[in-house]
């Protein structure tokens, strides 16, 4: 398991943190709600504060109350876990939301990253694995497999293959994907792909493992950033970055 | 509909100028004509008389008053000969019709004779003012040809003249001389030319149109050649024959002086008629495909018979008569029924072709039976022959139908090119459908295969895990044979193999989910996945992982079921490394060579993959899972790795062990 975390002594259950940080599941199969819940709640660090099965009542939660993270499956019964995504992130910017799947296949997970989320984790995760993940992200870092992190870089070169048309050239619909990423962010996410840890990239890189976190998490927001703007139904589909905003990203790369 | 208005004013300006050339003929008719219609005749069949017997009066026995024109058919004379016509004119009369016509005295006179058969001499008042056609051997064939000469005034003399004509006929009974017309050339010139165009330049234009058409014909046929088209070689010669029949209205004298080839060329001028008959009934057989039935193929050998023999006694007996009168005469109840057979064929199928055949072999033979009445006299000597017009209308017929069969062959073709283009369309649809079908199918089939292996693979490993699980459990439960002191002992680990078994499914089934989710054959990421998954549960054992991977040629082999192949025979020694090596430190290496990508790990336990430790991680392996061949442990990975063309090689000692896995660059055979 690759864990990105902010600095490496986070991984385990960290004495720092001042107070339990609260967390919503939103999960509709009641056994993986109670086997996710009841771990959480043995955790000493983490509290669950809400655990609901459907959208709308995570929405009504969420109009209540501010997690710090936000736990939700992707096939709820009455909307796709993306919509309560895209809802949290817009009234609590400051939560964190991260994806339970049993769907690991690219769609989805770019999906939720699009929506907000900032971390996915799969179904089969074991409740250790999930609590980790969690802290992972209270820490600052992002959770990325070597699969996803491969995916990225395909629509990456997807997206600069459709930078160099022409103006004029119509663009096929399935190619109206753009992700504008760093030669730095590109890097990591190839490393990541073959398999290495954050720490080993770093060294590799002569970064400090915090910057290699941060940089996932940029790659993160910059799929998430243009969903935002976009209309719902636009961002039912993948990232498509402004042109305008490939100069600026290009300015990341010197951290 | 422009065109047919634009045809119909050039007709009528056509007619309008004939009307008005007529009508200036008949406003400057300023014209003198002196028909002769008596004179005496002599017959003189070994041509012993000259001109001097009729000097002066004189006039030699047997002299007789004819009138012109005169035939001399039903006389009774028996062979070739010469004979004798003496007529008479006043100069006076005609000084007399010149002043009657305003015209000058001394306007030059014109002799028109629209026809004498066959060879003639003219003489005014004892001189030859005229010679048509030789009458010695070589003798000329002057019969169809119109006379107009002029009369030389200096032979003229006031009072009577007399004008002497000398005949030669080698058919003696076609003999005869028609009546002679005296005038000035302007009253004569045109008759001359009308019957002239009639009977000798348009025959002329007829027979060069069917020998071309002939020609066209017999091409046609050569080029396809085949029992079908014999019809058209029938017509092609027939059209020869034709022209050489029409001949006779042209040939003055034969092109050669030798009396044998001569007499070859008379033989075919003679029975040219009869060939052309014989050729065109064949030719109507063949196209109508009338020759099947045995009645017919006599009436073909009747034809046949009969054109032959007949040419053949021309030729022996030395004259045309009177073998083409008898093969006239067999020829004719043919000719009838070929008539009876075009007009029924017609009637029973009324297609303009056959409609059309009917009625111009009506025509010929019409034309046929008007020439030789003609020629017999019935119409009077000076009747004009018209058959060569029907030979032409019948090739004009001809070569109409031939056209129209062609186009309609074109049209079929066109129609053929069509219904082709159209049913290669059909079939492109009907391939394209088959195509995306069989796409669909082996979608289908590799879903299936697909679904197949995930069964397999759930039965094979989730479920036996599983099972595995349960029975444990079951032993927790229900526990058999154990001493009670033991139990408690005995209980806590079956729910440790209970919880190990669980562990294992969950394992296996993150890595089938992997196995489908990566893609792009690219084994780092199948590598980075798998780190993925385990550096948990190394970190928990306390084991460093050292990675050493870089870029390596893609695997254009590696598919979901390979990758999990791949998966699980790395979970495995990574499995074993956890359970039996006791190990602090792990390395994963990939290397590549030409012909092989290798993944060596290594760890820096204690070795176990000697002869005997591998029987022993064997028979770690539960009674259930060992039932099955393919089951853990070496023998799985050697299952495995069989199933990849892989080579997997194990070096253990005490300092640790190395597997080797190496996978080829490319695979000839991926199945399995």
């Amino acid at each position: 398991m690759l864990m990105v975390p902010a600095n490496p002594q986070s991984i385990s259950a960290n004495p720092a943190l001042p107070e339990r940080a609260s967390i919503l599941l939103v999960e509709d199969d009641p056994v993986t709600r109670a086997r996710i819940g009841s771990y959480i709640e043995s955790q000493a660090d983490l509290l669950l504060a809400g655990s609901v099965s459907n959208a709308a009542d995570a929405v009504q939660w969420l109009n209540d109350n501010t997690p710090d993270v936000l736990l939700v499956d992707l096939g709820l019964p009455d909307a796709s876990g993306t919509e309560v995504i895209r809802y949290a992130n817009r009234r609590h910017p400051n939560s964190e939301s991260m994806v339970i799947t049993v769907f690991g296949d690219e769609a989805h997970v770019l999906e939720s990253i699009e929506a907000g989320a900032t971390g996915y984790v799969l179904k089969d995760s074991t409740p250790e694995e999930i609590a980790q993940h969690i802290r992972q992200l209270l820490s600052g870092g992002s959770p990325i497999s070597p699969a996803i992190a491969r995916r990225l870089l395909v629509l990456q070169r997807k997206s600069s293959e459709q930078d160099d048309r022409l103006p004029s050239e119509p663009l096929p619909d399935s190619a109206r994907v753009q992700l504008a990423l760093t030669e730095r962010e590109i890097d990591i996410l190839g490393l990541i792909a073959k398999g290495f840890t954050a720490p080993e990239i770093a060294r590799r890189n002569n970064l400090s493992t915090h910057t290699v976190a941060t940089h996932i998490k940029s790659i993160y927001r910059k799929l998430a950033v243009h969903s935002r703007a976009e209309a719902v139904a636009e961002a039912q589909r993948f990232g498509i970055v402004a042109r305008d905003r490939r100069k600026k990203n290009h300015d990341d790369t010197a951290s | 509909m422009r065109a047919p208005r634009l045809s119909v004013r050039f007709i009528q300006i056509l007619i309008q100028c004939w009307m008005a050339y007529v009508l200036c003929l008949a406003l400057s008719a300023q014209a003198l004509e002196c028909h002769l219609t008596s004179a005496e005749f002599v017959a003189d069949a070994q041509g012993k008389l000259s001109a001097a017997d009729f000097a002066n009066g004189a006039s030699p026995p047997g002299m007789l008053a004819v009138s012109l024109p005169d035939s001399w058919r039903g006389r009774d004379y028996k062979q070739a000969g010469y004979g004798w016509y003496r007529l008479h004119f006043y100069y006076d009369e005609i000084v007399e019709g010149l002043q009657h016509e305003n015209l000058p005295i001394d306007t030059q006179l014109w002799i028109y004779l629209p026809r004498l058969r066959a060879n003639g001499e003219f003489y005014l008042n004892g001189g030859m003012i005229y010679s048509g056609g030789r009458m010695t051997a070589p003798v000329s064939r002057h019969g169809e040809v119109p006379f107009f000469f002029p009369l030389p005034a200096t032979l003229l003399h006031p009072g009577d003249n007399e004008l002497l004509v000398r005949i030669y006929s080698p058919i003696r009974p076609d003999g005869g001389l028609g009546m002679i017309r005296l005038g000035d050339q302007d009253s004569l010139r045109p008759q001359f030319l009308q019957r002239s165009l009639l009977q000798n330049t348009g025959v002329m234009i007829t027979s060069i149109v069917m020998c071309a058409t002939s020609i066209y014909i017999l091409v046609l046929w050569w080029l396809r050649r085949r029992p079908e088209t014999k019809g058209y070689l029938f017509l092609g010669i027939g059209g020869f024959f034709w022209a050489i029949r029409n001949l006779h209205y042209l040939v003055l004298d034969l092109p050669s002086k030798d009396e044998h080839i001569v007499w070859i060329m008379e033989v075919f001028l003679h029975s040219g008629n009869a060939w052309f008959l014989a050729l065109t009934a064949l030719f109507f057989l063949h196209d109508l495909k009338l020759t099947k039935s045995r009645i017919m193929r006599y009436f073909e050998a009747g034809i046949w018979a009969i054109s032959i023999l007949g040419t053949l006694g021309v030729w022996w007996s030395g004259s045309p008569y009177p073998s083409l009168s008898i093969m006239f005469a067999c020829g004719a109840p043919f000719i009838l029924c070929m008539q009876g057979i075009l007009i029924r064929n017609a009637w029973q199928r009324p297609t303009t072709e056959n409609v059309l055949y009917a009625l111009m072999y009506l025509t010929l033979i019409s034309l046929l039976l008007h020439d030789n009445l003609t020629l017999a006299g019935v119409f009077g000597f000076e009747a004009i022959f018209l058959a060569h017009y029907g030979g032409l209308f019948f090739f004009v017929v001809v070569a109409y139908m031939m056209v129209r069969r062609f186009v309609s062959v074109l049209d079929n073709n066109e129609a053929l090119n069509q219904t082709l283009e159209s049913r290669v369309q059909e079939r492109e649809l009907q391939l394209k459908t088959n195509y995306v079908r069989l796409g669909e199918i082996q979608k289908e089939n590799a879903m299936l295969d697909e679904r197949n292996r995930i069964m397999r693979d759930l039965h094979d490993g989730l479920g036996s895990h599983l099972l595995a699980a349960l029975d444990a459990v079951r032993r927790v439960n229900e526990p058999r044979n154990v001493q009670p002191e033991l139990l408690e002992n005995h209980k806590q680990e079956a729910v440790l193999e209970a919880e190990q078994w669980i562990n294992d499914s969950l394992d296996d089934l993150r890595l089938a989910i992997d196995s489908l989710e990566i893609n792009e054959h690219d084994l780092l990421t199948v590598l980075g996945t798998f780190r993925y998954r385990i550096e948990r549960r190394l970190d928990a054992a306390g084991i460093a992982l050292q990675w050493e991977v870089d870029n390596v040629k893609p695997l254009d082999w590696l598919d979901a079921q390979s990758v999990l192949h791949f998966l699980r025979i790395v979970q495995e020694v990574f499995t074993n490394i956890l359970k039996h090596a006791k190990a602090s430190l792990i390395r994963l290496e990939v290397t590549e060579s030409d012909k092989w990508v290798g993944i060596l790990i290594s760890d820096n336990g204690k070795g176990f993959y000697s002869e005997g430790t591998a029987k022993a991680f064997d028979a770690s392996i539960s009674t259930a899972m060992r039932k099955m061949n393919k089951g853990h442990g070496l023998a799985n990975i050697r299952y495995r790795a069989e199933k990849l063309d892989a080579e997997v090689s194990f070096q253990s000692n005490t300092n640790g062990t190395v597997v080797t896995i190496r996978l080829p660059l490319h695979r000839t055979n991926t199945t399995g």
